[in-house]
């Protein structure tokens, strides 16, 4: 009996020791790149720096500046609206095309690869040919617009009501291969006999739909939903490439607005302070989003 | 047991490999006494494939000095500044008036007066004396001045003649100006939509600050603690720069121009008049197929007064190597340096002997009139210093926008940001 245990004991050592080493890279990583970076710019959210001159303790300045400042609440009523309509338009979308799609029908190939094509392309490249379409003057869109008789068409990024749904309509787009490829494979998992069974039972098509696919599908739409929440109040790139906040701060977003906080004016502590709410938002997000599962999220 | 005895092994080989790479790259170090220079700068391909040359005769003439070029095309204050913070500033950088300050501020140049002074290969009688104000900070000469940046009319010499305006005259007054604005802005098949407009619009503060001084106005007042564009003459300047778009038309909205930059719609014979600097003159003088000349900018209650800003060699104050980073400004600096920058057009040269030769005044290329930007000098205005300078010109951008666009006067747009501005001043 000793024997044995020694044994175990010497196999059970050996192995969480491999362990150790073949997760000690990934570790590393993670200490030095991302743990340091969040507790080093937790305190550098208590301070004046502007990275030349020395930081000056500053308490919990930033963040009551922050929280008086109006800009700050336009910003975040801006990203809410943003990642809201993202959220809800990446799921849709992509849910009857991969519904769609996952039928037999002629050329799927192709149209699975058309869908996902604006995924693999790069955002600046995306966000370039973008802003050229919504060009007032020379863009095809508004060609297209008053060729079936729009007279005034808007002015897209150039009109502070209307670049935020320019924003939005080019992030749905590049989302929407991505989302669509993770409920085909959530497709692919529901068994063919529930249909089978719903078939027998005489159930039309959207019956099956609405009775066997979805419900069957909700875990899927739950990770998505947590990954474009998450994603959504991150965007940056679009903002950076496309509009830089304007016309009139209409698409400032708040990791933008950090952004130029931290690189434009060298205000970091400020900068990180925004950080440090950007978040709490997002955690606070993601405790409700986990607390609403139970009530809607089948067979976990 | 075993473990133990593989781990010391594993630890082992590491050591000896980490020691060995050691003394390997120590090795490659250590062989002779060349000094390595890092000179940061900006610039399009052309501006560096002028600098190249330069850079390689200057380390023909010294064999023991090596010159590093980090050449950093885009956002580059935001990586020199990152540079800067990690302690591993370029030796020498080129920077220019407006972000200098926060650098000046922080200790992280020297003043080069006393080099300047003692230095027998060049000395502050060859500079224009408006320049080397414009590269000091507090009295301490903050870099020698490569270049003065400030801005002038260009205008379509074919549209002038094709619509019978006669060409801007010297002294022209706001009147002249939107006159010929105005009759400049044709909208040649009748569709309501305006096909040449006569005057490009830009919101940077270097397109409008002219418009502020010309007619007496202000940004900050004498000693730069308090906000002034909100007095009559300032926000009144602006709103007619404003008008110029919103209320007599004659100038292009967001909207209109769309993608295209001035300079591409200038080019493309849609702008009579463009208001630029020095820069767009190489590729005027290759793409443009129409004659073109320049003004000077139209005269207020003030006078004709546009600003004066600018770029140079400055150095960092804790370099190791001060005496070969002195060197290479010095050489930089020299007439011959200079004149290879100014020989395509792309600079108006801080130097005098460069700026009064046939280098920068030829006949025989475009702009006819070059010596306009030479006459201007005198007159201009260095932009005022501010640590808070991209900070203060956001607000100002932010405030102002919905005067650029037409819904909202320049006064009270104005007003609103005072406290915040003389805030940042303090």
């Amino acid at each position: 009996m000793n024997y044995l245990n020694n044994i175990r004991n010497k196999l059970f050592l050996k192995e969480s020791f491999w362990a150790a080493i073949m997760i000690l890279p990934a570790l590393v990583g993670t200490f030095f790149f991302i743990i340091i970076p969040v507790i080093g710019s937790f305190t550098i959210s208590l301070t004046r720096w502007n990275l030349i001159s020395s930081p000056k303790f500053v308490g919990l300045d930033n963040y009551i500046k922050l929280l008086s400042d109006q800009l700050f609440y336009d910003v975040l009523i801006t990203t809410f609206i943003y990642a809201i309509s993202v959220v809800i338009f990446s799921i849709a979308i992509p849910l009857i095309l991969a519904v769609a799609l996952n039928e037999k029908i002629k050329c799927l190939t192709a149209f699975r690869t058309a869908y996902f094509l604006p995924v693999i392309t790069p955002m600046i490249v995306a966000a370039i040919v973008w802003s050229w379409i919504f060009d007032p003057n020379n863009g095809i869109l508004n060609f297209m617009l008053t060729q079936i008789g729009i007279n005034s068409p808007p002015l897209w990024l150039f009109d502070d009501k209307w670049s935020l749904i320019a924003i939005i309509i080019v992030s749905v787009w590049k989302n929407i291969g991505y989302n669509m490829v993770i409920f085909l494979a959530g497709l692919q998992g529901i068994p063919e006999s529930l249909y089978e069974a719903a078939k027998i039972d005489g159930a039309n098509t959207i019956k099956k739909l609405w009775h066997i696919t979805i419900p069957m599908l909700t875990p899927t739409i739950f990770f998505v939903c947590i990954m474009s929440t998450i994603s959504a109040f991150q965007v940056f790139d679009l903002i950076y490439l496309m509009t830089e906040g304007g016309p009139e701060n209409s698409t400032m977003v708040i990791v933008y607005w950090l952004f130029k906080n931290a690189f434009e004016f060298f205000k970091l502590g400020y900068a990180s302070s925004i950080a440090y709410v950007l978040f709490v938002i997002i955690l606070i997000l993601t405790l409700i989003q986990w607390k609403l599962r139970k009530k809607w999220v089948m067979f976990e | 047991m075993v473990c133990g005895m593989k781990l010391k092994t594993i630890t082992r080989y590491i050591i000896a490999l980490t020691l060995s790479l050691c003394l390997i790259t120590a090795g490659c170090k250590k062989n002779n006494n060349t000094i390595t220079i890092k000179y940061s700068t900006w610039g399009s391909e052309t501006e560096i494939n002028i600098l190249k040359p330069i850079i390689k005769e200057f380390e023909k003439n010294n064999p023991n000095i090596k010159v590093d070029i980090i050449h950093i095309p885009q956002n580059y204050f935001q990586k020199l500044h990152m540079l800067v913070a990690a302690n591993l500033a370029p030796d020498v950088m080129f920077i220019n008036n407006l972000n200098m300050p926060v650098y000046a501020s922080g200790n992280i140049l020297s003043d080069l007066n006393y080099s300047l002074s003692n230095s027998s290969k060049i000395s502050h009688k060859d500079f224009f004396p408006q320049s080397l104000k414009t590269m000091s900070y507090n009295k301490n000469l903050m870099a020698i001045p490569r270049d003065i940046s400030n801005i002038v009319i260009y205008y379509n010499k074919d549209l002038f003649n094709k619509y019978n305006v006669e060409y801007p005259q010297e002294n022209w007054n706001f009147e002249e100006f939107l006159e010929k604005a105005q009759q400049l802005t044709i909208d040649i098949n009748n569709d309501k939509k305006i096909d040449i407009f006569g005057i490009s619009f830009e919101t940077n503060a270097i397109f409008f600050l002219p418009f502020v001084w010309s007619q007496g106005g202000n940004l900050f007042d004498k000693k730069n603690q308090h906000f002034a564009l909100t007095e009559k003459n300032s926000c009144t300047a602006l709103q007619f720069y404003t008008d110029l778009r919103n209320k007599y038309k004659v100038a292009p909205t967001a909207a209109e121009a769309g993608n295209s930059t001035m300079a591409q719609m200038f080019m493309q014979q849609k702008l009579a008049m463009f208001i630029s600097g020095r820069w767009s003159v190489p590729r005027f003088r290759t793409d443009l197929d129409f004659e073109w000349d320049i003004a000077s900018f139209p005269s207020g209650k003030a006078g004709s007064i546009v600003g004066i800003d600018g770029s140079g060699w400055s150095m960092y104050s804790k370099t190791k190597h001060p005496k070969e980073s002195w060197m290479l400004i010095e050489y930089l600096a020299s007439n011959k340096s200079i004149a290879e920058f100014s020989k395509t057009g792309l600079i108006v040269p801080s130097r005098k002997d460069v700026a009064f030769s046939e280098n920068f005044i030829n006949k025989d290329l475009p702009p006819e009139h070059a010596e306009i930007f030479l006459t201007i000098i005198d007159n201009g205005k260095p932009t005022p210093k501010t640590e808070r300078w991209n900070e203060v010109i956001d607000l100002i951008n932010i405030a102002m926008e919905p005067v650029w666009n037409g819904k909202q006067k320049s006064c009270p747009a104005l007003q609103s940001i005072k406290s915040s501005v003389n805030e940042l001043l303090e």
